[in-house]
């Protein structure tokens, strides 16, 4: 399923629950694994002293550099790398976000893995700060691959996959985390639920629609998803559909809890609008905010 | 500011009175918890008042998940209790340094706190909840907290537990950790 | 680059971000002392159990024992009080100097008389690394 899988780290705490989502996963379907790391250069003042410190050029770096931060990540990660095994290594320095990206395209990256943050936070505290920071917008907006997110552990999470939810607001962009998510079902055997929420707006003059009508929306949603979706399954028939009413990201959460979901598909942004304009959408930020299983975020269908 | 009491049994009394109707004015009243108040106390609240549903998307979903977790869940062990606290931290770095205001619901065990978000909600419910000293956390430093006496408002207390309860959406099959 | 001296000065840095950590071993090195690196308070303080450095750099945004608390414990220490300290941080010496009052009104409540110092030397974490070498050189010798 997944040739290669990326993981980006600064090997601080708030990658750990990150990490051991990669070694696992990369265990299961016998991927390499990249443990990635990037000087950031410009951050402290610094970058300019370190370059010239290592090799006085940006694109190589010294075996100095990459043979330290080689120890360092195995200082980090030696529990999970004594019990999946060894990953590859490879540093850089530059702009984190760039790099990632020009490897994982360079490379043929199938899967980059990354935590939300570069720090933790309480739950109290999450709420002043972006729910995810700039380096994963960035990465998640550029990729050709699929980019897990990860916000928070999920001690019981090890099926991988056992019960996929694909989110779908039907906009063009959820057609690539479609097909994600049918090729990861189709590809394990597991269950894919196919998931839309209904958000019930209030009509004219604070009226609700009537029952009938929820239903029929209900029923239209259902059949919509038949038509885009279960059309392009071929013979996998391990799928469900389920259409619930609410605001989408609880109902999403409510339903992925309830379903057991082990992996959530979401298209990185739910409006149709051009790449360059395409911020994170609401609805996923959300989910990924408080998701207790890694989050997909999809929104290229290159490298599917 | 005149102070409103929150009952066991999830009634807002006032001058001793339970309060029945027009609640919103009420939401900057401090508060104050009877004794045995739990989290499903708070639940009970809410659904007696049901204005302060408006208050967020999610109190709904709690409120079913409440009343559906009722008895069929059994109360967890692996904390003594929930506490309800303030924090002021000063935060330095990254970004521009400032103050950070917020509320937050632990659990507590042997007189430390620990994080909820492991817990299924309706393991939580039958705990008694009290409201706690506010910290003041300089750079993050997790061990040497300043602590204050304060107080809280109806408004901070159920928005600050619906925030930390958003948190809760784990698989039914998870089994508790940490 | 300076040669190590025959017997090098020690630098003891405590330091929580692995690419702080490296910045710093290769600032440490380009003057020709020896950097002992330590990702955090608790370890910082296990290494001066056993080698008493020549300057310590530390920051002060770290999880759980934050470098405040590690300072405080320094400068209150008769073992360690006297060794050279830069408080090498992103948080700007205003909100560090509050902190530093916030300790010190802790102590009196504790009853102890020791009142912590301001630090020294401030280094932010922006400035230019030329300038933080001219203040290690200056702590040293």
């Amino acid at each position: 399923m997944f040739k290669k899988i990326l993981f980006a780290t600064n090997a601080s705490p708030a990658c750990d629950a990150a990490a051991k989502i990669a070694f696992e996963l990369a265990e299961k379907y016998e991927s390499e694994l990249i443990l990635f790391h990037v000087f950031a250069e410009p951050s402290h003042g610094s970058g300019a002293f370190v370059t010239d410190y290592v090799t006085g050029e940006k694109e190589s770096v010294g075996p100095d550099y990459g043979d330290w931060v080689k120890e360092e990540m195995k200082t980090t990660y030696e529990p999970l790398i004594q019990k999946h095994g060894e990953p590859t290594y490879e540093t850089l320095i530059g702009i984190p976000s760039t790099e990632i990206l020009r490897y994982a395209r360079k490379n043929e990256v199938d899967c980059i893995i990354m935590g939300a943050h570069a720090r933790q936070d309480d739950p109290g505290a999450a709420r002043f700060r972006g729910i995810v920071g700039t380096t994963m917008q960035k990465v998640a907006l550029w990729a050709k691959c699929p980019v897990l997110i990860i916000s928070r552990p999920c001690e019981t999470c090890f099926w991988y996959f056992n019960q996929i939810v694909f989110g779908t607001d039907f906009s063009k962009a959820s057609m690539s985390a479609f097909q994600f998510a049918y090729k990861m079902a189709d590809h394990i055997g597991c269950k894919l639920h196919l998931f839309h929420a209904l958000n019930i707006e209030t009509s004219q003059a604070g009226v609700s629609p009537g029952q009938k009508s929820i239903e029929e929306m209900i029923q239209n949603a259902k059949e919509k998803m038949e038509t885009l979706y279960v059309s392009k399954m071929e013979n996998f028939d391990n799928y469900e559909i389920s259409v619930w009413e609410g605001v989408p990201y609880v109902e999403l959460l409510k339903f992925a809890r309830e379903t057991s979901g082990d992996l959530i598909v979401m298209a990185h942004h739910a409006r149709e609008v051009e790449i360059e304009d395409a911020v994170m959408g609401s609805t996923v930020e959300q989910v990924v905010l408080r998701s207790a299983c890694p989050v997909a975020s999809v929104n290229k269908p290159d490298r599917l | 500011m005149e102070k409103i009491y929150l009952t066991e049994d999830g009634i807002i009394l006032k001058k001793g009175k339970p309060v029945t109707d027009n609640v919103l004015p009420l939401l900057s009243n401090t508060i104050e918890l009877d004794p045995g108040f739990t989290l499903a106390s708070f639940f009970a609240i809410i659904d007696r008042y049901k204005s302060f549903k408006k208050m967020s998307e999610l109190l709904e979903t709690f409120l079913t998940m409440a009343k559906a977790g009722k008895g069929q869940f059994p109360k967890t062990h692996e904390i003594e209790g929930l506490v309800f606290y303030k924090t002021i931290a000063m935060k330095g770095f990254p970004g521009k340094p400032g103050i950070q205001i917020y509320n937050s619901l632990k659990g507590i065990k042997n007189k430390r706190t620990k994080a909820l978000k492991f817990f299924q909600m309706e393991s939580l419910l039958e705990h008694e909840l009290i409201l706690g000293d506010l910290k003041h956390i300089v750079f993050g430093d997790g061990q040497d907290m300043f602590t204050y006496e304060t107080f809280y408002t109806l408004f901070e207390f159920i928005e600050g537990i619906t925030w930390e309860m958003s948190f809760n959406f784990n698989p039914l099959q998870c089994s508790i950790r940490g | 680059m300076e040669k190590p001296h025959k017997e090098s000065k020690i630098v003891l840095v405590i330091e929580d971000e692995m690419d702080m950590r490296f910045y710093l071993m290769a600032l440490v090195k380009s003057l020709g002392f020896e950097p002992i690196l330590t990702r955090n308070g608790f370890q910082g303080l296990d290494v001066l159990d056993t080698v008493r450095p020549d300057l310590i750099i530390l920051d002060v945004m770290m999880p759980e024992k934050g470098g405040a608390l590690v300072y405080q414990e320094l400068k209150i220490d008769p073992r360690y009080r006297d060794i050279p300290l830069i408080v090498f941080s992103g948080v700007d010496p205003d909100s560090f100097v509050h902190y530093v009052k916030m300790l010190n009104t802790g102590q009196k409540e504790k009853g102890q008389k020791e009142k912590i110092p301001f630090p020294e030397y401030y280094v932010e974490k922006s400035a230019d690394p030329e300038y933080l070498k001219k203040i290690i050189k200056k702590c040293i010798h």
